[in-house]
């Protein structure tokens, strides 16, 4: 029931798309195409994939550029090649991501504009990438992220020895069950022998 | 038949199992699926200790540590609150992610909320065969999605075949062994089924009719320990044909199933993320559910879905589970950190269970130091333990330190 309800809710009532971004176009014989989140956390890292596919015989050189936002450079940090040389052989597809581009904290939360250049033969073409950024983590990676939920539930504990002890008998906690005592109706292959 | 190993199974199938699975596939493609088989034996055999147990005295596992000493009741308190809680909360924030990914306008705190309050209703019902049925057929309807969704990006049979044999594949293959040697040897996943036994009546007081049981049972349990390792290897397939070759480490599950897209196509992607909801939910149900029967087990109160001290554990779980989504940690690292912590308090569990079922009067079902049998068992037991100390000690630690 469940699955169904899901499955039915997500055919009908989601996006297009999961991933946000996925855009296609062509340069003569090369389609392109681009998938990427158009939202992240904050303080997480974004990953684009571009999907280059050779329609003609020969070989082809294409370039690809990751182009930040002009002036908010320093939003993101990125150790990779913001530009790559790419050999599409004929005939095939190859695939390039741009990996662990980390959306900074410590600025507000807004909409960036980033952008993706495909260049192929002296022409070019331009993917406007939007990515919106929101509140990414309350607590950096590290023991903090073990620490607080589990000092939280730590001090829960109070609460729960507060309540359960309303319903347990005094001095419960250190004496051992009742044994469990068989049903009167016990299910046939519990009773067979052996055979 | 399978409804309680499927119960098994979703403690198994959460964040944590997809978390190691999805790293283990991105950096090593199949070539530690071996991983949880070899744990899935140590797991196996700790959850028969519990099992035999309460066959031989009709007695709650919690019995088992009021038995020996009753200072370990306070130690079981407070692991079974802070550990159902944590174990819960990770599962909800997963189930956000995958709510607000779907749907980028709903906020991460009412995904986690809306997926946490679902499954309090449901439990709020209060039967127990029907919590059964729902979760094989959630486990059936998580096997699909995912082995769908893996088989529509590519799977490599035969590489994946070789993952089973033990290997050792390279630089920074021991941190995820440990990692999921934490969640493959889980304290809960060890007290559960006896809880479980009593909901269905499955008691004899005949030792005919409890060897019946415990051969009923070891397959039951056996299932939901395979079904771990079955639900890895579509994980280990998606994240092998996407992310690897980028070199690229799924650090949120929205990465994987983006980089699905392209290569799959969209119905790949929705059933990678209805199938990561599926396992998340049941495993955020399965945490409380186990930490409930613990609680109630622990102040010697009714093991009963449907009690009133069941129901107020209930919510007292659900209130900081799903407020804690507020924090917004990555679920994928959090789960690795927390199943090292479950390491930690691993051993002591395990000690005082190995103490206790090696006593001689378990009788039939004792594991004897004198046969070979017992000591295999033993054995096993001892070797969780000390991985336990190893992951949940020295991993941790490190952890600490390099951050």
């Amino acid at each position: 029931m469940l699955f169904v309800v899901l499955t039915l809710s997500v055919e009908f009532g989601c996006p297009r798309h999961a991933c946000g971004l996925m855009q296609s176009g062509s340069l003569d014989d090369l389609k392109y195409s681009v998938y990427a989140p158009d939202w992240t956390w904050q303080k997480r890292d974004i990953n684009i994939l571009v999907v280059l596919e050779n329609t003609r015989e020969e070989s082809a050189e294409v370039g690809l550029k990751l182009v930040f936002p002009p002036g908010k450079e320093h939003h993101f940090r990125y150790d990779g090649e913001r530009t790559i040389d790419l050999a599409v052989p004929g005939g095939k597809s190859v695939r390039h991501a741009f990996t662990n581009i980390v959306a900074l904290d410590g600025v507000p939360r807004q909409v960036y504009d980033l952008e993706l250049i495909v260049r192929y033969e002296g022409q070019e073409a331009r993917v406007a990438y939007p990515v919106r950024t929101i509140r990414g983590a309350a607590v950096s990676p590290g023991k903090w992220a073990l620490f607080l939920p589990g000092g939280v539930a730590l001090a829960w504990c109070i609460v729960f020895l507060a309540v359960i002890r309303r319903f347990a008998k005094a001095g419960a906690w250190r004496i051992p069950a009742e044994p469990f005592r068989e049903r009167d109706m016990l299910q046939p292959w519990i009773q067979a022998g052996p055979t | 038949m399978l409804g309680t190993g499927s119960v098994i199974a979703s403690f198994y199938i959460g964040t944590g199992d997809v978390s190691v699975a999805t790293t283990m596939g991105a950096q090593f493609g199949f070539r530690l699926w071996w991983t949880y088989f070899v744990l899935g034996i140590a797991g196996w055999a700790l959850i028969d200790m519990s099992v035999r147990y309460f066959l031989r005295f009709g007695k709650t596992p919690m019995s088992i540590f009021k038995d020996v000493h009753p200072v370990f009741s306070g130690y079981m308190f407070i692991t079974v609150v802070v550990c159902a809680l944590f174990g819960s909360y990770s599962q909800w924030n997963a189930c956000a992610m995958v709510i607000t990914g779907f749907l980028p306008e709903v906020p991460i705190e009412l995904g986690g909320a809306l997926a946490a309050a679902c499954g309090l209703l449901f439990l709020f019902g209060g039967v127990y065969r029907r919590l059964e049925r729902v979760f094989v057929v959630g486990l059936i309807a998580l096997i699909v999605c995912l082995f769908a969704s893996a088989l529509i990006a590519g799977f490599n049979w035969k590489e994946a075949a070789r993952g089973l044999i033990p290997n050792a594949p390279g630089e920074g293959w021991k941190p995820l062994f440990a990692s999921n040697a934490g969640s493959m040897i889980n304290a809960w996943l060890i007290l559960i089924y006896p809880y479980t036994m009593i909901e269905r009546g499955w008691f004899s007081g005949k030792l005919q009719g409890k060897v019946n049981i415990l051969h009923r049972a070891r397959l039951d349990y056996g299932w939901g320990i395979l079904a771990a390792g079955v639900v890895a290897l579509p994980l280990m397939a998606a994240a092998s044909a996407v992310a690897r070759p980028f070199g690229i480490l799924p650090r949120s599950y929205m990465d994987l199933s983006v980089l699905l897209e392209p290569l799959a196509g969209r119905a790949s992607t929705y059933l990678f993320l209805i199938g990561l909801f599926l396992a998340a939910w049941t495993a955020g149900v399965g945490w409380w559910l186990c930490g409930c029967y613990a609680l109630c087990d622990l102040f010697n109160l009714p093991i009963k879905m449907d009690s009133k001290p069941m129901r107020t554990c209930l919510v007292l779980f659900f209130i900081p589970s799903s407020v804690l989504v507020v924090l917004r940690i990555n679920p994928v690292y959090q789960i690795l950190i927390f199943a090292a912590f479950l390491a930690v308090v691993f051993p002591v569990i395990g000690l005082v269970m190995l103490y206790r079922i090696t006593r001689p009067d378990m009788g039939y079902f004792r594991w004897s130091w004198k046969n070979p049998r017992g000591i295999a068992v033993a054995l096993l037991d001892l070797y969780a333990i000390a991985l336990s100390v190893y992951v949940g000690w020295a991993q941790i630690g490190k952890l600490f330190v390099e951050r």
